[in-house]
């Protein structure tokens, strides 16, 4: 009797720090889908969801890739991204997709100065490259989103871009049964939601990585740079051209925004000030990266410019004077007063950071 | 025999759950003997610095964008940019001994966030002053060392000028006559010219007064000093990045008195 009793004790001290007494079944793989933390033996039911990393090898001399924590980037979600951004099916009547007016062979940019809509309904500035933007801290030329995802809901819904609603996208989406499968596989989701389609479509944005340029074969010591687009990059990166404040690093641009001098008060477009509703920000833009400028005419939001020879003159001429123009624009009203053999040299060094596998590949 | 088994485990079964929380840190004030299980309630009397990053002109807080302010050549001008890099923070005490606080701080002015940093957890009252690093120093001043701070990439400092980072970057008008045209730029940019190091350090005595564990240090910028004392430098709208003999001029000044300590009672 006594020994029982013993026996039962000694059951009860093993058990005494569990929860349950009684072993539940279920799937005991906390990397399975269906994982029960509750479960004690296994039974056999466990249902994975995998998909493949997919791994941003970051350039030499950029920092590292800030990726948000709820959409890691996968070769599933890439890929479905790319081909949402090539599909029509985002717009309204089924005519325009996000590469209609990101152009690949203009670093994803628009050719032509304002960007119409499915309404026939032109923009006021021009749409902006897609090129090294996973490493942006903000979105469009006044900074109105900040994050690639943010920032794809935007052109889907606006009347003069897409013009649709997102319950009808997530119908039309829905309704397809490759995208069905697609979102599973990504996100493991039955029902497509507007957050699961601008995920996809910011995992793809965030591989648009252009390191490849003469310049870069340049600094890797694969390629020599001639006479005069080394001059142009002296001029670049002395006060003589004082581009570098702006366009510095490997990255060639800062992150920031800045008033350049390209109008008189009271500016046409606020940039900057209409979104933070400051005056001391009005007239200021993002600054874009120069990778690929060659190929991403017209420039400036509103894309007034045709040539890069048009933007150097502008800056070579000193701009105009307002409040909120830069400090950094020292030069303004005298101008950097290069030669024309400078300018040249200038717009020389400036298409050494063209990619060509980047719009072609 | 087998009863007095028995009852021995019934006791473990009682106790085979609970264990008495409390600290279980010797150092700390309120340390529990009995306890056995850390309840995170340990107080070691420690205290925290707060490092004040401040901007004066003659001795005034910086009021920025106004061109309320005069030079010593009677010059107007105002302050819309500053942005610098204060390293190698370090606190020292009397036996020689030193504690680095903050190895790289960049100060904007534009950002608040960037003006305090806050140094948790210090437990000896014993230090007697503080010295820093005023810009990054040859060691540190290296490109693409600093890839993910967010001084990266508009501090950058061109290879082909020296290569690193600035170490300020003052910028603001300036303008002769009020009521006559537009001002003109200028850019006090310092920062490793042709790679030479032109950073500095300075030391301050300090005396840590810590009330409800807070003690706050004050490290200010007297603006006006980097232009006048002892070499006067004059405002232009010429780039100053290319300039041995400025940068060497604006670190006399700087070493001089463009910084001053003081802790709060």
């Amino acid at each position: 009797m006594i020994n029982r009793g013993i026996l039962i004790i000694f059951a009860l001290l093993t058990f005494a720090c569990e929860q349950d007494l009684a072993p539940i079944s279920g799937c005991t793989d906390e990397n399975a889908t269906n994982f029960n933390p509750n479960a004690v033996t296994d039974n056999g039911n466990c249902i994975y969801f995998s998909t493949t990393p997919y791994t941003i090898e970051i350039p030499y001399g950029f920092p590292n890739m800030i990726i948000p924590k709820n959409n890691p980037m996968t070769v599933e979600g890439v890929n479905l991204g790319k081909k949402l951004f090539n599909d029509p099916i985002l717009s309204a009547d089924n005519s325009l997709a996000c590469i209609n007016c990101h152009n690949k062979s203009s670093s994803f940019s628009d050719p032509n100065q304002y960007s119409t809509g499915i309404d026939n309904i032109q923009g006021t500035r021009n749409a902006s490259a897609l090129v090294n933007i996973g490493w942006n801290s903000s979105f469009n030329w006044d900074g109105s989103a900040q994050s690639l995802e943010e920032q794809a809901f935007e052109p889907v819904t606006n009347p003069i871009e897409m013009h649709d609603t997102w319950q009808n996208v997530e119908n039309k989406i829905n309704a397809n049964l490759e995208y069905k499968d697609l979102f599973l596989e990504a996100f493991n989701i039955d029902y497509i939601d507007s957050n699961h389609i601008v995920k996809a479509i910011a995992q793809f944005e965030r591989t648009l990585i252009s390191s490849d340029s003469k310049f870069d074969r340049y600094i890797r010591g694969e390629e020599q740079l001639t006479p005069s687009e080394l001059s142009g990059y002296a001029i670049f990166n002395s006060e003589k051209g004082d581009c570098f404040h702006c366009h510095g690093s490997q990255m060639f641009m800062d992150n920031r925004f800045h008033n350049n001098g390209l109008d008189i008060e009271p500016f046409t477009d606020l940039g900057l000030g209409y979104v933070s509703e400051n005056s001391n920000d009005n007239g200021k833009f993002r600054t874009p990266s120069l990778r690929n400028i060659e190929y991403t005419s017209p420039y400036m939001h509103d894309g007034r410019f045709i040539s890069l020879e048009e933007v150097v003159n502008h800056y070579n001429s000193g701009g105009n004077y307002s409040s909120t123009v830069d400090p950094l624009m020292k030069k303004i009203g005298i101008g950097l007063q290069l030669t024309n053999e400078e300018k040249q040299d200038l717009v020389s060094f400036l298409k050494t950071l063209s990619d060509e596998n980047f719009i072609t590949k | 025999m087998n009863k007095y088994i028995l009852i021995f485990l019934c006791i473990s079964l009682l106790f085979s759950c609970t264990k008495k929380e409390g600290c279980t840190d010797p150092v700390a004030i309120n340390f529990d003997i009995n306890a056995s299980l850390d309840d995170g309630s340990c107080d070691y009397n420690n205290f925290n610095i707060n490092l004040h990053f401040t901007q004066s002109i003659e001795s005034d807080a910086l009021i920025r964008d106004s061109l309320k302010y005069l030079n010593h050549s009677n010059i107007h001008y105002s302050v819309q940019t500053l942005r610098y890099i204060i390293s190698e923070i370090k606190l020292h005490k009397e036996d020689g001994t030193s504690k680095l606080i903050d190895s790289v701080q960049f100060i904007n002015i534009a950002d608040e966030s960037t003006k305090k940093v806050t140094i948790s957890d210090v437990s000896d009252l014993e230090y007697s002053s503080i010295s820093f690093t005023v810009g990054l120093n040859d060691s540190y001043n290296v490109t693409n060392l600093f890839l993910n701070e967010s001084f990266f990439p508009s501090f950058t400092w061109p290879e082909m000028l020296g290569g690193g980072y600035h170490y300020m970057q003052l910028e603001g008008e300036f303008q002769a006559d009020l009521a006559n045209g537009n001002p003109s730029f200028y850019n006090t940019h310092t920062g490793p010219t042709s790679g030479t190091d032109f950073s500095f350090n300075k030391t301050f005595p300090i005396e840590l007064y810590v009330i409800n564990n807070q003690t706050d240090i004050y490290i200010d910028m007297e603006i006006t000093n980097w232009y006048k004392n002892p070499e006067i430098i004059n405002y232009s709208s010429d780039g100053i990045m290319e300039n041995s003999s400025l940068q060497s001029k604006l670190k006399e000044n700087g070493e001089n008195d463009v910084f001053s300590v003081y802790s709060s009672e």
